[in-house]
């Protein structure tokens, strides 16, 4: 205590000093209009940079949640998209001078949320293991999508739990056609179609077989689902033309397409459910019995 | 006694004059005489450097009220005062001390010495003054222009007042 006191009557004079100063300081910065706008110009800009790496730490705590809400909105918005699309396709054939009877504007696609628990890539049959089972509504047979593309098929569901057969598996094979980029004065055009296989190797990377020769192809054009499947809606994105070349038999081209998914880190999925997929499914089966028959 | 009163009626003549004439000089757009740091110059040294720096901080803060600039004057005019209670000591040797009071000039000092003195407390006013008015190194050219041309202005004016007081002490004896 001693010794501060002396240190203080030692350096007073400086002290002193400053304390004159910084009222100066105080006074310039507040009387005078010029030098208080650059002070606190400059104290907004240290203040602004703090904020931003403070911003910068907690974007990460909070991006869980962030990407639940994301996803949670996406599925919301694609349960829209599908009603509209159903209530343009009814309207626009309802306005056709040939009567058709108007589709039934019902919800044809319902979509439901379900996030990745595990995830293969690296093997020749993957699959992917979801936190959704029946008791969610997920059953076989359903087709699932990541908001960048097709990812595959549901192949079996437990109460809590399902597993898909993703595009990287030999076995799952998917309908795809492709569409010409649209450009300003051209519409996309829908070209032909394949179905996309894969047979092991890089993960970004599948193969369209039995494309027609008179197909102009361009790389960089579009590959969606024909929808001629039962299991995807029409015109979702599989990825695009690659490379491609003349099959063995000179009649097709083998067309290798890389996958707008990215298999390594898929988070979040909706799983599609087809309303009437038992319908069609069981008409189709009892036209093709029917026709054996005669 | 007598000394204070000096220094006060000088004082206020000064700072009338810096105020109402000096002020509005500007040669060329550039110098203006700030002969009122003359007063930190020559306050005298035996007085109590807490005086000395509260003195300074008053006439800085005297100018700033007249000149609508609050605390830059006072600011830059504490800085000096705070160097000349530092500097003052290395200037003087033991035959000048022969008065009770020891105030800066020619006549105590010698001219040479004063002119150090005077030069060293100037340029530090001048330089903190000035930077602080601007705020920023953009310009950076015409500020050390006004801040160089005032500096010599400065110096002129209180070497001509010294030099005046000399020769009337001397013309007095």
């Amino acid at each position: 205590m001693n010794n501060l006191i002396k240190f203080f009557v030692k350096y007073g004079i400086y002290f002193f000093f400053l304390a004159l100063e910084i009222y100066a300081t105080v006074l310039i910065v507040n009387g005078n209009y010029f030098q208080r706008s650059v002070f606190y110009r400059n104290c907004n800009e240290i203040t602004g940079k703090i904020y931003n790496i403070e911003e910068a730490v907690t974007y990460y705590l909070n991006l869980k949640e962030v990407n639940q809400d994301l996803s949670r909105e996406n599925v919301e918005l694609r349960n829209k998209v599908f009603v509209l699309e159903n209530k343009l396709q009814s309207m626009k054939q309802s306005g056709d001078t040939i009567a058709h009877s108007p589709l039934d504007p019902k919800l044809e696609y319902t979509c439901l949320q379900a996030k990745v628990i595990n995830n293969s890539t690296s093997q020749l049959q993957n699959f992917i293991t979801l936190n959704r089972g029946t008791e969610n509504g997920v059953k076989p047979e359903m087709s699932v999508i990541s908001p960048c593309g097709i990812v595959g098929i549901v192949t079996a569901s437990s109460k809590h739990f399902s597993v898909v057969m993703p595009v990287l598996n030999p076995k799952s094979q998917i309908s795809c056609k492709v569409k010409s980029r649209a450009n300003k004065d051209t519409v996309a055009t829908i070209k032909d179609i394949g179905s996309l296989v894969w047979h092991g190797g890089d993960p970004r990377f599948a193969k369209m077989k039995q494309v027609p020769r008179h197909v102009k192809i361009k790389k960089g054009d579009s590959i969606v689902t024909s929808g001629y499947s039962d299991f995807f809606p029409e015109g979702i994105m599989v990825g695009t033309v690659y490379d491609f070349k003349t099959g063995e038999d000179d009649n097709y081209y083998d067309i290798d397409v890389e996958l707008s998914v990215n298999f390594n880190n898929l988070a979040y999925v909706q799983v599609l459910d087809y309303k009437h997929k038992k319908e069609q499914a069981d008409l189709e089966a009892y036209a093709r019995r029917d026709s054996t028959k005669k | 006694m007598n000394d204070l009163i000096k220094y006060i009626l000088t004082s206020l003549l000064v700072l009338v004059a810096q105020i109402l004439i000096l002020n509005n000089v500007n040669i060329y757009g550039y110098g203006t005489p700030l002969l009122y740091i003359w007063l930190v110059i020559i306050l005298p040294k035996e007085i109590s450097p807490y005086l000395t720096l509260l003195v300074s901080f008053l006439i800085g803060g005297f100018i700033d009220v007249f000149c609508n600039t609050p605390g830059l004057h006072a600011f830059a005019t504490t800085a000096a005062g705070l160097v000349s209670i530092k500097t003052l000591p290395l200037f003087i040797t033991n035959s000048d001390n022969m008065h009770n009071t020891f105030i800066p000039s020619i006549k105590s000092m010698g001219a040479n010495k004063f002119f150090n003195y005077t030069l060293i407390i100037v340029i530090l006013h001048h330089i903190l003054l000035f930077f602080m008015e601007a705020f920023s190194f953009e310009a950076f050219g015409t500020l050390v222009l006004r801040m160089v041309s005032s500096m010599i202005f400065t110096m002129v004016l209180i070497y001509a007042i010294e030099h005046y007081k000399f020769k009337a002490t001397k013309e007095n004896k």
